[in-house]
């Protein structure tokens, strides 16, 4: 099979998935229980003319294939609705979210994948001896740290030392006069979830890279170049690690797919105005039209990266393509 | 709390919720038959843009709150006709009643008619009000909104025009900044970066906050309380034996309120009697908490006919056990921890309730319209001014999805009819007395605790805080707090080297909607440096209070009743 047919599949396969999405979307949450207009506008003054009214206005009075076909027309017009919630179109909500979060996800993972591969390469090249055990064990226990936990421990300690902010994305109020000052506003208001995050998610990418770091490293080819006298060092990063490397890959590239879906628990903590606590809210409020926003987004996006994912699998292991 | 400092009403609460402070109407009076007011306004108000505002704006509003679409249509029904005489004068006409004033005259904001009517030209025009977004804001109160971001910040500033000379608030720049999470914002509040923290922080943070001498943590009575709803619908699909008086009077009896505050709050909560709160005008002192007392419990249900099964649950006369579900809020994990606690009594009592953590939305999907629970345990939030979340028990509540009981008694719907359209407070008070004592015997509700209001704030940054006021000096209904603040100044001097020039922050409540919408419009015109140097004493004063809105606790657990 030629490298052409094989993406046309790819990409064939990636469309027909976004529109199972698309389906299910819309689905799911119509099957949680609760109504959005009782849960917006619960007032114990509210009449039952009143109620039927909001329900109309929101079109949630229509059969439920009516409101589907409506909704599959819209999503590809561009019109996602009003939120219940906001009263404003989704995208406007929606969007500013997004880019907060990328703002603080996509250097975040890419500083975890960097660390937490370099880590890993370390650590199985260096397989059951101390810096091993140490690296291996701190990932693990990392991995395992309760976000919020590690968010407030950070807080605390930026306390302590003062003068870092621990909230929020920029001083509130304050008129920035040039565009670096601005910038680095920001940036001392991404520190600390920057690292939290960093640090909670890095420790996949060790554990994942050290193992298959150490799969290599048993292969006959390995055994066969090191009896050849190659050094130790070139023997690691020209062959090891590019094989290695391949089974990361693909979680690097999902991984990079679901920065979109935000980081519930980080911006949480410290109150990032991200796309994450705008899910989580709007499941709770029943908000249908920026849920299903925001799920086509994170859809796209990891369909879109497993799509990418599948394409640098058979650049870098050409076995795929015959598959 | 920042609509009543953006916008002006008509007249104001004071603090103990009697509505006689003058705002935009610097005289009125009512009609001795208590069914037509009149109010003379002042002549020197003007809008944020300068327009005076004259009758017609107040007609306006009082349009606009009758939209099927406000929360305050309810209030503004009882108007039968509103003339304007002339450009300052406004007569109102209204089924009678005492409470028109507190209920209706001091609950609209008087918003801009020349602003609103190109988006709202017709004011019973649903769709369109509630596209309006109503930002960049134009109003006339206090407080200017001069920037908006949702979800993260509000910033009001002060309106230097302000007609009301002796309300002109001290400090340039309130910022409310929203949290998602009361201990990152505590912490903030230790680290300086905020001034204040509201609406209400969690009894385990006050020991913390207790350790910094310069922060003041105020208990005051509040406006919310947890009970538990016992499904007594007599259409509905509970079990059925809720329905008898003993069982509800069994439960109710095997439940320790004091402990049960205690352990669950602390003690920032007080054991529950009447449905009205503490710190309400309408709380009831002569209803206390239902005795604990496990033998009575026991006694009440042997001699009702519940005899002890063999599995240790009582069966009714009629064969059906007493067994249950109770439903609680999992938005609020102490309160679950409470289902727990009350369901580990009531087993010794012969009754088994299994506890059910949900979410709001699934709640309200259990109990409307068919009423297919045992009990729910949830909170309301009410205005402490007003006796009108009584209604929550009238019959036509169950159909709207505010009756979680489904309470069904032409006696009390006839004499919460009476309460509302009294002429004299007296009776006002003898019947929300009246009908509490009704709930209380009949028990649609085993009210738990009313929840204290816990707020701090930096007092070596800013001294003023109206504190002695039910709901704390952030609360929805505290207009003071912000015009009373100003700078510590002995103190500033030496702390304000960190040059931390955020300005003011307040809380939005969701109520009324002043405000909504991206941001844009004017910028803010504080700087870091002392660049404004207003009149007012030191220039930019920097505040931030600081408020979690963890909108999601706002939207689901707080249900506030206006």
């Amino acid at each position: 099979m030629g490298i052409g047919r094989y993406i046309a599949k790819r990409a064939l396969t990636s469309i027909i998935t976004f529109f199972a999405v698309l389906v299910l979307t819309f689905i799911l949450f119509r099957l949680l229980p609760g109504n959005p207009v009782l849960l917006l506008f619960r007032n114990p003054e509210l009449t039952q003319q009143q109620i039927s009214q909001l329900s109309a206005q929101f079109g949630l009075n229509k059969p439920l294939y009516e409101q589907f076909i409506l909704f599959i027309v819209n999503v590809f017009r561009g019109n996602w609705g009003l939120s219940f919630y906001y009263r404003v179109p989704v995208t406007q909500v929606l969007f500013p979210a997004l880019l907060n979060s990328i703002i603080l996800i996509l250097p975040s993972t890419i500083l975890a994948i960097l660390i937490g591969v370099g880590l890993g390469v370390l650590s199985g090249w260096k397989r059951n001896t101390l810096t091993d055990m140490a690296v291996l064990s701190s990932s693990l226990v990392l991995y395992a740290i309760p976000t919020f936990w590690l968010g407030i421990l950070l807080i605390m300690l930026a306390v302590r030392i003062g003068g870092i902010p621990v909230s929020g994305m920029l001083s509130i109020g304050v008129s920035f006069s040039s565009p670096l000052q601005y910038l680095g506003n920001l940036l001392r208001h991404l520190l600390l979830p920057m690292i939290t995050l960093t640090l909670v998610t890095l420790g996949q990418f060790t554990i994942i890279m050290r193992t298959s770091v150490i799969n290599e490293l048993t292969e006959d080819y390995v055994v066969a170049a090191y009896a050849k006298g190659m050094s130790e060092s070139r023997l690691i990063s020209k062959h090891v690690v590019p094989n290695a490397m391949l089974p990361t890959v693909s979680i690097i590239v999902i991984s990079i797919g679901t920065v979109v879906a935000g980081a519930v628990l980080t911006e949480t903590v410290f109150s990032w105005p991200g796309v994450g606590t705008l899910i989580y809210d709007s499941i709770a409020r029943r908000d249908y039209p920026v849920l299903q926003g925001a799920f086509l987004i994170v859809a796209l996006s990891v369909i879109i990266s497993n799509f990418i994912a599948d394409l640098v699998y058979a650049y870098l292991d050409p076995r795929v393509k015959y598959s | 709390m920042s609509t009543l400092d953006v916008y002006d009403y008509l007249v104001r609460y004071n603090s103990t919720f009697s509505p006689v402070v003058p705002d935009l109407a610097y005289k009125w009076e009512v009609f001795p038959n208590n069914s037509a007011a009149e109010f003379w306004l002042v002549r020197n108000a003007t809008w944020s843009d300068g327009v005076p505002v004259t009758a017609q704006d107040v007609i306006y509003s009082f349009e606009v709150a009758n939209n099927s679409a406000s929360r305050l249509q309810p209030q503004v029904s009882i108007i039968t006709s509103i003339q304007a005489p002339n450009n300052y004068t406004v007569i109102f006409h209204y089924h009678p009643t005492v409470l028109f004033m507190a209920y209706t005259a001091a609950a609209v904001p008087i918003v801009p008619e020349h602003v609103w009517i190109k988006y709202v030209p017709n004011p019973s025009n649903s769709t369109a009000l509630t596209d309006y977004q109503d930002y960049p804001l134009v109003s006339s109160g206090p407080f200017e909104v001069t920037n908006y971001v949702q979800g993260q910040y509000i910033e009001l500033t002060a309106n230097p025009n302000y007609f009301y000379v002796s309300m002109r608030p001290h400090i340039q720049h309130i910022i409310v900044q929203f949290f998602k999470d009361t201990n990152s914002m505590v912490e903030a509040l230790e680290a300086g970066q905020i001034d204040a923290v509201a609406p209400t922080i969690l009894p385990s943070q006050v020991k913390t906050l207790e350790g910094y001498p310069n922060i003041r943590v105020v208990v005051e009575p509040g406006e919310e309380f947890w009970y538990i709803a016992v499904n007594v619908y007599p259409y509905g699909h509970g079990n059925p034996t809720l329905k008898d008086i003993h069982v509800r009077q069994a439960l109710a009896h095997a439940i320790n309120y004091t402990e049960l505050a205690q352990v669950i709050w602390q003690g920032y909560a007080t054991p529950a009697g009447g449905l009205l709160p503490v710190g309400n005008k309408f709380y009831d002192p002569n209803l206390t908490p239902y005795q604990f007392n496990l033998t009575l419990a026991n006694q009440i249900l042997n001699d009702a006919g519940y005899k002890m099964g063999p599995n240790g649950v009582r069966v009714s006369p009629s064969g059906i056990p007493l067994s249950y579900t109770l439903y609680v809020i999992n938005e609020a994990p102490e309160e679950v921890e409470a289902a727990n606690i009350i369901a580990g009594w009531w087993s010794e009592i012969g009754v088994k309730a299994t506890v059910d953590a949900v979410d709001a939305g699934t709640l309200a999907s259990i109990i409307w319209p068919n009423f297919t629970q045992d009990f729910d345990l949830w909170d309301w939030f009410t205005s402490p001014a007003l006796p009108t979340l009584l209604d929550v028990f009238l019959a036509n509540q169950t159909e709207t999805g505010t009756s979680d009981s489904g309470y069904n008694n032409s006696a009390y719907d006839a004499l919460y009819g009476q309460m509302i359209t009294a002429t004299n407070y007296t009776t006002v008070y003898k019947d929300a007395y009246e009908l509490q004592q009704m709930l209380y015997q009949d028990l649609p509700y085993i009210m738990l605790y009313y929840v204290k209001s816990i707020e701090a704030y930096n007092s070596q940054a800013f001294t003023g805080y109206f504190d002695n006021m039910t709901g704390g000096p952030f609360s929805d209904v505290n207009w003071y707090t912000f015009i009373d603040l100003q700078p510590a100044s002995t103190s500033q001097s030496s702390s304000t080297t960190t040059q931390q020039s955020s300005p003011t922050s307040t809380v939005s409540q969701p109520t009324s909607s002043p405000s909504s919408g991206p941001s844009s419009g004017s910028t803010p015109s504080s700087t870091s440096s002392s660049g404004i140097s207003t009149p007012l004493i030191v220039g930019v004063a920097v505040i931030v209070i600081i408020v979690v809105v963890a909108a999601v606790v706002l939207s689901l657990r707080r249900r506030p009743t206006t």
